[in-house]
């Protein structure tokens, strides 16, 4: 008796945070030819304009999903704005030369292709993405899984 | 209607059914945008011939950023701009560089390359990149964008790790900046000369280097970054010629030529920018200090010669808050401007409400598309400094309250 209200506990939070995993649930992807590793800390950098190149020294170019309440989830995650924010903080970078706009992509095929052709090519996606054709990149434990976690640790 | 604001429209409304420009290539970015805007005020001429209500502001720009190789960038932008007598659509390249980085800490651009200045400076020109139509004026005034927004030479930059999740921008930059005759240093020449000759012209007009630096600390909370920059400008130099007005007492002296120089002038500007956004909140805070030494020569044909070395200082501030909703996005501005520090009130001067300007600004926009933005503000002005007289546009300086409204238009891709 004295576990299962922990137990109860985790599980409730666990099935509330998984439906929440589910709507802001997201990916990191890069091409397959890119097999340099990232972290958070390095992703912040990349989508908010500071670090502009990969270490080999590909270019690094963001392809987001628009309008998707999953990618701007994401976004605001990584980079602490909101997808107005994102957008304007990279008009101010790219209309004075010192970057590239992120191209937005209205669905996933066009998005799979743009990062195939593009070996700095860096992009966040909602839906899954067959391992064959781009690398999902593990930055580390996602809130989800932390959650699942701590119900597996309370069981 | 103006048909560049014909155009801009026809353009938006292309763009709102779907006519994605995609002119994006593998290693090239091309972008741009078009706007027009229109100037109205209750009294006096700002910018435009306001007063009548006018539609001579506009501003065309067409980027490309191309990744020539690994780390390397060419980046160029062609601009051209009509703002009242400013302008006149000659096409000019507002930056064209090449951009070696380094590595993230350390990186080169060489060319026309961007002057970084408080927040708004380098995007100047990027009516998307904020709601207002106007930047606070005192801050930031178009008119002088021939020395504002680039210059010839090198730049520095990079980005310092400090403390966990705290970092350190830099930008420093040195080269050349070309005045124009038209510009805005030139209208400041004549405007001060307009109140004693007529038939003013600039005769000539130079100046040397510029350079200075920004620093942007970021200090790990998300969205909060405070900036601090000092620039200098060196030996600029300008001369106009007039005549004394033909009612000038003593009579003896109406329609002699006039002269006016000012050389040897130096201005040093200091600006300190806190920027914090959170959630859909925009907040802006800035205060500029200006330190101006120059020597005056004026003589009246050949004799009644005046010298005058003179140094003024001048600061000015504002704070903003803008807030999102979805496409509309709304802000409040509160900018105080003075020509000099030492006399905020022009106490003892012949136009004393022109020492002084103080603008409570609202704006709106709201984004059509993802491509097209429409804005409208009202200003509440108190106070005549900045308005500029080199056309005779405002002769008088006998209210000191007075209303703008401004309206804009701006596609972009």
């Amino acid at each position: 008796m004295k576990r299962s209200l922990p137990k109860l506990f985790s599980l409730i939070l666990a099935i509330a945070s998984f439906g929440i995993g589910i709507a802001s649930a997201s990916d990191i992807v890069a091409n397959l030819k890119n097999d340099e590793p990232l972290n958070k800390e390095q992703l912040k950098l990349m989508l908010t304009g500071k670090e502009k190149f990969w270490e080999s020294g590909s270019e690094v170019v963001i392809a987001i999903l628009k309008s998707d309440p999953a990618v701007d989830g994401a976004l605001a995650e990584y980079t602490g704005m909101t997808s107005n924010k994102f957008k304007n903080h990279w008009q101010r970078i790219a209309y004075s030369g010192r970057g590239k706009m992120p191209r937005m992509f209205s669905n996933i095929e066009d998005l799979v292709a743009f990062v195939n052709a593009n070996r700095g090519a860096i992009g966040i996606v909602s839906e899954e993405v067959s391992s064959s054709e781009l690398r999902r990149i593990n930055l580390g434990v996602y809130s989800r899984n932390k959650w699942a976690a701590l119900y597996a640790l309370n069981r | 209607m103006n048909r560049i604001l014909s155009l801009t429209t026809l353009l938006g409304c292309l763009l709102a059914v779907n006519l994605h420009a995609g002119f994006r290539g593998k290693d090239l970015q091309i972008g741009g945008f078009v706007s027009n805007g229109y100037l109205q005020s209750s009294h006096y001429n700002y910018l435009v011939d306001s007063e009548d209500g006018s539609f001579e502001f506009v501003e065309l720009g067409l980027n490309a950023s191309w990744t020539l190789q690994d780390r390397t960038t060419v980046n160029g932008q062609l601009f051209a701009f009509e703002l009242g007598p400013y302008g006149n659509f000659e096409p000019l390249v507002d930056y064209l560089f090449v951009d070696y980085n380094f590595k993230r800490e350390f990186g080169l651009r060489a060319g026309r390359v961007k002057r970084e200045v408080g927040v708004y400076a380098h995007i100047q020109d990027i009516d998307v990149s904020r709601a207002s139509v106007l930047l606070p004026m005192g801050i930031y005034d178009q008119r002088f964008r021939d020395i504002s927004a680039s210059l010839d030479g090198l730049s520095a930059y990079g980005n310092l790790d400090l403390w966990k999740g705290a970092y350190l921008d830099y930008n420093i930059y040195g080269g050349i900046v070309e005045l124009q005759e038209d510009g805005g240093v030139a209208g400041l020449a004549l405007t001060s000369a307009s109140r004693v000759a007529d038939n003013l012209k600039v005769e000539f007009i130079d100046s040397k280097y510029n350079y200075g630096g920004q620093l942007w600390l970021s200090p790990g909370l998300d969205g909060l970054r405070m900036g601090f920059s000092v620039t200098q400008f060196m030996d600029m130099s300008a001369t106009t010629l007039g005549t004394v007005p033909l009612d000038a007492q003593p009579s003896y002296l109406a329609g002699l030529p006039f002269r006016s120089e000012f050389e040897d002038y130096d201005l040093v500007n200091t600006t300190a920018s806190i920027e914090y956004f959170v959630g859909e909140w925009n907040f802006v805070g800035e205060y500029l200090y200006s330190d101006v030494s120059l020597f005056v020569i004026s003589d009246i044909a050949g004799v009644f010669t005046t010298r005058e070395d003179t140094r003024i200082k001048g600061d000015s501030f504002y704070l903003s808050a803008a807030r999102r909703f979805d496409r509309l996005e709304a802000s409040v501005t509160y900018v105080e401007y003075y020509e000099n520090r030492d006399n905020r009130k022009g106490i003892g001067t012949l136009n004393p409400s022109s020492a002084y300007n103080k603008d409570l600004q609202f704006s709106i926009r709201y984004d059509v598309t993802d491509y097209w933005s429409l804005k409208a503000e009202i200003h509440d002005i108190k106070g005549t400094a900045r308005l500029f007289n080199e056309l005779q546009q405002n002769p008088i300086l006998d209210e000191e309250a007075w209303t703008l409204f401004a309206a804009k238009s701006t596609f972009s891709f």
